[in-house]
């Protein structure tokens, strides 16, 4: 603070100056006088800080020119100005009374300025000398308390709204919030509907043992598997992938299996069933959504799988030796389309020892992180390797060599496999 | 996938590359739809650059035939969406789900633009 102040000579003489102050214009001219040679003129810059709020204070000042900025936790997020003291008027009086005499608040010029100062013991000297003058110091300290509560009264109102507004922001979040846990949990739902609709157990057919998996990319899937009985030594085996993914292709998909699982009991050849599938899909079906399935009936006694292929991946043999072939084939077209579509039909046969797998294209596009897809060779890779044990470890070691090929990659697309051993 | 277009007097040529997906396959509907917008219903899909073709894409692809082949342009000639340059992958795929029976395919885009 000294470093500021610079005893400057000026032409008004400090006699006039000070009895120009409201607060000791009634003295009388000989305590004017001697007050003149008291209190030392000084000037301060404009922007520097005369004293800090919590500092130790003795002095106290006039203000004779310029203006004078009362602040409240400067250099904080909460600095606010408090009051302008002007020509006339008086600063740091708070800390003359205040017993430990620490500043109330911190001053700073806002231009040039000029001030005489005095001291406390100055001031003790001249109360005792002028005991009236205290009356006039009780009135100015008990504006200034009241312009400091004001203050403080508008601080807490801004704050309020503050609060209220987060508040606000807080409950439209929150909104936002629940309505998301109530899509997740509708997602919950739909896809434990979606779980419950797949068979819920593996058939039995003696000398075959079964595997199926489905993993929807999403929470629900357009892939779809189904096992059908028909009779003592005949079962359907069905796969279909529709053509997208999510909660969309889930209901197309639902929609195709339940149909395929009502005309498979009556029709002659899976390919009547594709065809009158088809049929119904087309009368239900403006979104242009469409379905590839394989449709085929397994014959217990002959090991032999007769399917009709509508626009889907080939089926995958698997020979005791380790061999992987698929089997020829000719057009198969898609489910839901068109109103007479070709489907590629087939009779292979399962050797025994061998395995026959089916799956949707998720598992030839399952891509990993530097963007290549794990496709047909690995697949059969995949089955060869498989050490002739059941459907069931078929599956895993599918699952397990798209799993180590996609690493961190997310899963794209849905994958479902079927297997089926010939023991 | 990236697209990049040529117009021609008669007909749009747009080559893909890269992967027609789910994921990529609204950008090239929302690209015909602006050409069909212009009152452009003649298109060549040039596919030398496809890497792999998914049923989303294959989706895509059918329901910008339908509405191409749906508009009429003279009493002569109606609008089609027809495909060149199919990598061997890309025709297996579209052989093995039926769909080259379904569109016009050429070996080469000047085959294909010729067509119309």
């Amino acid at each position: 603070m000294t470093k500021y102040m610079t005893a400057v000579r000026d032409q008004i003489s400090n006699e006039t100056l000070i009895g120009q102050v409201p607060l000791f214009a009634t003295l009388p001219h000989d305590e004017l006088r001697r007050l003149a040679e008291t209190l030392r003129p000084c000037a301060i810059p404009g922007g520097a800080v005369l004293f800090h709020e919590g500092e130790h204070g003795d002095r106290f000042y006039i203000v004779v020119d310029g203006q004078i900025e009362i602040i409240k936790a400067l250099g904080t997020a909460d600095e606010r100005l408090i009051a302008l003291r002007g020509p006339g008027e008086y600063i740091g009086e708070m800390s003359l009374f205040h017993k430990q005499g620490l500043r109330a608040a911190s001053v700073r010029a806002r231009g040039p300025t000029q001030l005489l100062e005095m001291t406390r013991a100055e001031f003790d000297a001249l109360l005792h000398r002028q005991p009236t003058l205290a009356y006039e110091m009780v009135r100015v300290l008990s504006i200034r308390l009241r312009e400091s509560d004001d203050a403080m009264i508008r601080d807490l109102q801004a704050k309020n709204q503050q609060v209220t507004q987060a508040y606000q922001e807080l409950q439209a979040a929150q909104a936002q919030l629940i309505e998301k846990e109530r899509l997740e949990r509708e997602l919950q739902v739909a896809r434990s509907i979606q779980e419950s609709i797949l068979p819920r157990a593996l058939p039995q057919l003696a000398g075959f043992d079964f595997d199926a998996r489905s993993l929807p990319a999403r929470a629900v899937g357009g892939d779809c598997f189904d096992f059908i009985a028909l009779g003592p030594d005949t079962l359907g085996i069905v796969i279909g992938d529709a053509c997208d993914k999510g909660v969309p292709a889930a209901i197309f998909m639902a929609l195709t299996r339940s149909l395929l699982r009502a005309e498979a009991g009556r029709a002659r050849s899976p390919r009547e069933a594709l065809q009158n599938v088809n049929r119904h899909l087309l009368d239900m079906n403006d979104a242009g959504m469409f379905v590839t399935a394989i449709y085929g009936v397994l014959h217990q006694p002959t090991r032999s799988f007769s399917y009709a292929r509508a626009g889907h991946t080939l089926p995958l043999l698997r020979g005791v030796g380790g061999s992987v072939l698929a089997p020829p084939h000719s057009t198969g077209q898609p489910l839901g389309l068109w109103p007479d579509p070709s489907f590629d039909e087939q009779r292979i046969v399962i050797p025994r020892g061998g395995a026959l797998l089916l799956y949707t294209d998720g598992v030839t596009e399952a891509g990993n992180a530097q963007g290549a897809l794990f496709g047909g060779r690995r697949l059969r890779t995949a089955i060869s390797e498989y050490r002739s044990g059941s459907a069931q470890e078929l599956c895993d070691n599918v699952l397990q060599a798209i799993g180590d090929f996609r690493g961190p990659a997310p899963q794209d697309d849905d994958v479902t496999l079927v297997a089926v051993r010939a023991q | 996938m990236e697209i990049s277009h040529r117009r021609l007097s008669r007909v749009d040529v747009l080559s893909l590359s890269g992967r027609l997906d789910a994921a990529s396959s609204p950008a090239l509907k929302q690209q015909i739809d602006s050409l069909f917008a212009e009152g452009r219903y003649r298109i060549v899909l040039d596919l030398g650059g496809l890497e792999t073709l998914s049923s989303a894409g294959l989706r895509i692809l059918t329901d910008v035939r339908k509405r191409a082949r749906e508009r009429k342009i003279t009493d002569l000639e109606g609008g089609d969406v027809r495909i060149a340059s199919p990598s061997a992958y890309i025709r297996e795929i579209l052989d093995l789900t039926g769909f080259t029976t379904m569109f016009e395919i050429y070996a080469d885009t000047l085959e294909a633009v010729g067509s119309f």
